[in-house]
């Protein structure tokens, strides 16, 4: 049986490498929550849009209205640390409440 | 399995389908535009928080979402007529990945696809037929096979991991369909249908659809009851599943990934009575539609043909279409020709289904009898 040529081995790589990729990952993703990214998850779940509110110095919370800071809200986005990054350093706030159905409520501490 | 991917390495597939795929994804891709453009926009604007998968990458300011726009529209267009199809398969694949990896904002399963599409159309050649390349440089009858069989791969990929992921208990609620069912317009869905219990068998149906679809379309046996069921669940999600548009794209790229399951190698042979100007008419409408040329003419004067094993008189009676395994006749015909159109394929097997084979077995037969073959056949 003649070696296959380097073109052909390459093709073979190439062609195996693209399945692990386009099997492995939704395979790994169906064991995280739902929806993720490059997994598939279409349609899967209601997605869990936060509700984030921001807490003052004086301690009062003001609720924050995602639609105003987001140019597209989807459930896979990290909404913790996209507004702790910005929130914080917009407001005087000390603390981001960020509430979901799945986590419950995270605090998200301003500050160095 | 070693001689299936010695196939796929080694073998050879029709480029015409190939070809129209990327012309309906292209479509797809363009129609995206708007969306894309509208989110990248938003995104150059100071006053949106950014989410960008890492640190270092690039913001997104107007004069970026401007290049990103324009490149998009003109690769998508170029690649569509099929213009330069490589370079413009290329420039569209890099725009497209672009945007899907700048901002987690930017991400969509169906962007996410459509990349994925592009990039495989790319290095398999889809100008090769229906295309101004084609046109200027000839057409090639066949590409090389493994990268249209990774585009079918792909859509099993897809249907399979949706399916597998509805399998947990929200979805199986019929929750996520409910709350996903059209409120408003012609094809609103009242409340009171949203009730649990038809909700859980459509959560069940779908997951069963897609699971089906995933290996379906690979059996030849099941394909056309997969191509039906394929587009009845594309049109059940974007009539009734909003938004209606977004699906709508995600629907006509999946439908265009359907092209390549469909077998247009060996040609299927339509014998047709040429004496005949009424069925003249009929064949010269299957000509015009043949843009995969699945099929081959043959007038019943040119009969007897060795390699044909139909008669001039039986021609003569009803329309014959030779297959590898065999000879359909009148209303079967049609059929058979039918599921090998690219505007009909998708729902040609239901007339398969017995009361509507009935119905036209008899109508065929009937129009069969009356026709008006004095009429002079049309060359």
């Amino acid at each position: 049986m003649s070696e296959p040529s380097p073109r052909r081995r390459l093709l073979t790589v190439l062609v195996g490498a693209f399945l692990i990729v386009q099997v492995g990952v939704p395979v790994v993703a169906l064991f995280g929550p739902r929806p993720a990214r490059f997994g598939w998850h279409m349609y899967s779940a209601l997605p869990p849009l936060p509700e984030v509110s921001i807490v003052h110095a004086d301690g009062t919370e003001e609720p924050v209205d995602l639609g105003t800071f987001f140019a597209v809200q989807r459930a896979e986005i990290d909404y913790a640390d996209a507004v702790r990054r910005r929130l914080c350093e917009t407001s005087d706030a000390t603390e981001i409440l960020i509430r979901t159905d799945t986590a419950g409520v995270e605090s998200v501490p301003c500050g160095p | 399995m070693r001689a299936m991917m010695d196939g796929v390495l080694n073998g050879r597939t029709a480029a015409r389908p190939l070809g129209l795929a990327r012309i309906g994804i292209a479509l797809a891709i363009l129609l995206e535009l708007r969306g894309s453009a509208d989110a990248l926009f938003r995104l150059a604007d100071p006053r949106f928080i950014r989410t960008p998968y890492v640190d270092w990458a690039p913001s997104v300011t107007e004069p970026l979402a401007w290049v990103l726009t324009l490149l998009w529209a003109v690769a998508g267009v170029s690649f569509l007529v099929g213009w330069w199809t490589r370079p413009a398969g290329s420039v569209l694949t890099a725009t497209l990945a672009s945007v899907l990896f700048l901002d987690q904002q930017l991400y969509s399963n169906h962007l996410y696809l459509m990349t994925l599409a592009a990039a495989l159309l790319t290095v398999a050649d889809s100008g090769a037929a229906l295309s101004l390349d084609a046109m200027r440089h000839g057409t090639r009858a066949s590409v090389p096979a493994w990268a249209p069989w990774l585009l079918k791969v792909q859509v099993s990929i897809v249907y399979a991991f949706a399916a597998l992921s509805k399998v947990n208990l929200t979805f199986l609620s019929g929750s996520v369909v409910a709350s996903y069912l059209r409120r408003d317009g012609l094809l609103a869905v009242p409340a009171e249908w949203r009730a649990v219990e038809p909700m859980m068998v459509l959560a069940i149906l779908a997951i069963c659809l897609e699971a089906f679809l995933a290996i379906g379309l690979w059996l030849p046996r099941w394909r056309p009851a997969a191509f039906v069921a394929g587009l009845a669940l594309h049109i059940g999600i974007t009539g009734w599943l909003s938004p209606t548009f977004a699906i709508g794209i995600f629907s006509l790229l999946m439908l265009s990934l359907f092209l390549l399951f469909l077998e247009v190698e060996p040609k299927r042979v339509v014998v047709w009575d040429d004496s005949c100007g009424f069925c003249a008419g009929w064949v010269r409408w299957f000509r015009r539609l043949d843009w995969l040329h699945a099929l081959e003419f043959v007038p019943a004067s040119s009969l007897p043909r060795d390699d044909l094993p139909v008669s001039a008189d039986e021609a003569a009676v009803a329309l014959q279409l030779v297959t590898p395994r065999r000879v359909r006749a009148g209303f079967g015909a049609v059929t058979g020709v039918a599921e090998l159109l690219p505007v009909s394929f998708l729902w040609a097997p239901l007339l398969r289904l017995a009361p509507i084979r009935w119905l036209g077995e008899r109508t065929y037969a009937r129009v069969a009898a009356r026709r008006l073959c004095a009429l002079p056949a049309a060359s």
